[in-house]
């Protein structure tokens, strides 16, 4: 029924084709390129208002490029980027502005994202004052009541950073994205750097104030248990391509790319017989150098089910169930993943 | 060796009484009943630092069996690190004081002279450190480099040490170890420079591996790999592992025993599966609850733990899990709880009534 809902509100991002290359060059005097790393390489995906997108892959398959992409801090090298039904893939000047103060971005680190020598209340009001919205009276209003949403008290006001924990760090960080009363916040990896205890805190606040303020994010993370507790739907990344793309559930309980498979089996279980019983897909090696992809499917080197085939062509997306697509040649395609779950029409 | 350890033996007990009284005719401690390869004690480290002194470990005891994995589970700052480090004899230079007893083969490596606990470290107990960039010299191949951790304690000539070191390198799952030995830190990836640091470590055929969070820095199918070829190097070698994380899925995967920590202090101890299945301590019980797991259902309720970590500078008085606790009564605001048996090869130290704590278990 979810999905009905999101069909018939417009789309509040959209990538089309995405792609982003960053060239490598050698010499001092007489520049040349020598190579290029497709960073990004023709993402499409979109994401509706109130849904909470997940993107999901380990170090280096383009995730926080991409996020730098849809916030408009690197250009893309192809493709466009809709957001709000405007193409902001060239905006500049005031029109960029306005976008901005759509578009909000919360850091993995809340220590480097923090200026040291500037106050909680300071850092908080900053984009306030970037916006200009309010007076300052107004404005030390909105920090205190912000400071009040993400659990942090108007005595944090005058302190600086380094006198706060790792979590209430993040906390102003959550504050300060929220301050301009954005549509989209982008978190890249909010909860990574943060302890298992505090790190159950953060997220609880942010699916709170999801619901509270009807947000909509777009969640960057390595890590599926995170995705799992606060995504309605996931996209996962391999070498700067969406391998597949689905709902929560769907991704979970019926992964359809290999990788997705061998990601989901590699994390460990907080449960030491579960963890005996467990027949686990070692993938061999490591993510080729982003530099020389090989050819093909670029997972095939790694893959148990590589065939002479995957080594020529990248598969194209196969629709395994409705809205649920991987790009393996080896996804049973809808009908027949209808028919053998005895799936009726969702 | 317990010869030469013995006589200097007193001079780190500080206010210690008799109970562990070392004479020169007496090899052993009365005490020692367990033949643990390794035995910790009491052992207590505080620095000095510039907001004061840090009790980073406080009343730290256990022991680790040969063919044994034990997992330090901690947050940060809850000290595993330190422990881990004074095992090794490489305190930071601003320790204060290290007390307690720290027993492995026969000699207390607390009293033992720089020189002594240099022939130790590296050769017997070894340590895998967390971040493979950060520990290899990036000047220095890496074969050189494991080639010197061989002769610092065996004497072999250059060329003989690095035949050791590409063997090591093979045992270790790089692919074309002899070609890899020549290359530098920065040319291999994260998972590659963590299996070379497993093989410098391994360099000497250590009877304990120390692993400090050897995992977490890596990408999780690459973590997978690095736990399974840990795993098989305990098989084939019969090593002890101290692995220090804070994941509980990790622990769950590879510990027999597990000890939590929890600001310098174990507050419970037990094997595996009690630990996951029957957690007496509140704390333990908090970091099962907030763990996220991906075979939940996705609506399922994260109780995270409030608060925070204690300040290490001002440890909350009594327990320092008491502000914490969702059952803390007045007397964990007043005593520390000592560690108390509560079930077969199961401590923990907590206030609770048995009875209260069993509810625990079933959350």
């Amino acid at each position: 029924m979810m999905m009905t809902t999101r069909a018939t509100s417009p789309p509040l991002l959209e990538l089309r084709d995405v792609t982003k290359q960053f060239y490598l060059y050698q010499g001092h005097i007489v520049r040349r390129q020598v190579g290029r790393i497709q960073a990004v390489n023709g993402v499409s995906l979109t994401v509706y208002p109130g849904e909470n997108f997940g993107l999901v892959g380990e170090s280096g398959c383009g995730k926080s490029t991409l996020a730098r992409v849809i916030l408009r801090l690197l250009p893309p090298t192809s493709g466009q980027v809709w957001f709000a039904g405007q193409d902001i893939t060239t905006a500049q000047g005031a029109e960029l502005h306005a976008v901005r103060r759509q578009l909000q971005l919360i850091f993995q680190d809340a220590h480097g994202s923090l200026n040291p020598r500037m106050r909680v209340g300071a850092i908080i009001e900053e984009p306030l004052k970037l916006f200009r919205m309010g007076d300052p009276s107004a404005r030390r209003k909105r920090v205190d009541e912000l400071l009040e949403i993400v659990g942090l008290s108007a005595l944090h006001h005058r302190r600086h950073p380094a006198d706060l924990s790792g979590g209430e760090r993040q906390r102003v960080g959550i504050a300060r994205a929220l301050a301009v009363n954005p549509q989209l916040i982008v978190c890249d990896e909010p909860v990574s750097s943060l302890d298992v205890s505090i790190r159950a805190q953060i997220i609880t606040l942010l699916k709170e104030l999801q619901r509270q303020f009807g947000l909509t994010y777009l969640f960057i993370s390595h890590d599926l248990s995170v995705v799992k507790h606060i995504c309605h739907r996931l996209a996962v990344m391999y070498l700067g391509r969406i391998v597949e793309l689905g709902s929560t559930e769907q991704i979970f309980t019926a992964p359809s790319h290999p990788y997705t498979e061998a990601l989901l089996s590699a994390i460990p279980l907080p449960d030491p017989q579960a963890e005996r019983q467990r027949q686990r897909i070692l993938l061999p090696g490591e993510p080729p150098d982003p530099a020389a992809l090989p050819a093909g499917c670029h997972f095939h080197p790694r893959c148990q089910l590589a065939q002479p085939k995957c080594r020529e062509a990248y598969p194209i997306s196969v629709a395994v169930a409705g809205g649920h697509s991987a790009h393996c040649f080896f996804a049973a395609p809808f009908p027949t993943a209808k028919a053998k779950d005895g799936l009726v029409n969702d | 060796m317990a010869e030469t350890a013995a006589p200097v033996v007193r001079l780190f007990f500080g206010n210690d009484d008799t109970e562990y009284m070392v004479d020169k005719d007496v090899k052993k401690p009365t005490t020692t009943k367990s033949d643990a390869l390794l035995d910790v004690r009491r052992l207590q480290v505080s620095f000095e630092t510039t907001p004061g002194l840090v009790r980073a470990v406080n009343e730290v005891s256990f022991t680790l069996n040969r063919g044994e994995v034990l997992a330090l589970i901690g947050e940060s700052g809850s000290g595993k690190s330190v422990t881990a480090l004074t095992v090794m004899g490489a305190m930071p230079s601003n320790v204060k004081q290290a007390a307690g007893e720290i027993w492995f083969q026969g000699q207390n490596l607390l009293s033992l002279s720089p020189t002594a606990m240099r022939h130790i470290r590296g050769n017997r107990i070894a340590m895998v450190p967390q971040d493979p960039m950060i520990a290899f010299d990036p000047v220095y191949p890496i074969g050189v480099q494991i080639a010197e951790a061989i002769r610092a304690h065996q004497s072999l000539s250059h060329r003989e040490a690095h035949e050791r070191a590409v063997a090591l390198l093979d045992q270790v799952g790089l692919p074309n170890a002899a070609r890899r030995a020549a290359h530098f830190p920065h040319q291999l990836s994260g998972g590659m420079a963590q299996r070379a640091l497993i093989a410098m470590a391994l360099a000497c055929g250590p009877d304990i591996l120390i692993a400090d969070e050897p995992t977490t820095a890596l990408d999780v199918t690459v973590q997978a790999q690095i736990l399974e070829l840990l795993m098989h190097l305990k098989e084939t070698m019969g090593l002890a592992v101290l692995f220090i994380t804070h994941d509980m899925g990790v622990a769950a995967q590879i510990a027999d025993r597990v000890a939590v920590m929890y600001a310098g202090r174990i507050v419970e101890q037990a094997e595996v599966d009690a630990l996951f299945y029957r957690p007496q301590h509140p704390y333990t019980w908090g970091l099962l609850q907030s763990t996220l797991r991906v075979d939940d259902a996705s609506d399922a309720e994260i109780r995270a733990i409030a608060g925070a970590p204690p300040s290490p500078v001002a440890p909350p008085p009594g327990c320092a899990f008491h502000p914490r606790c969702p059952w803390a009564k007045p007397i964990c605001r007043e005593a520390a709880p000592a560690l108390a048996t509560v079930a077969p090869n199961h401590v923990a130290g907590c206030h609770l009534p048995a009875r209260e704590r069993q509810e625990l278990s079933r959350g």
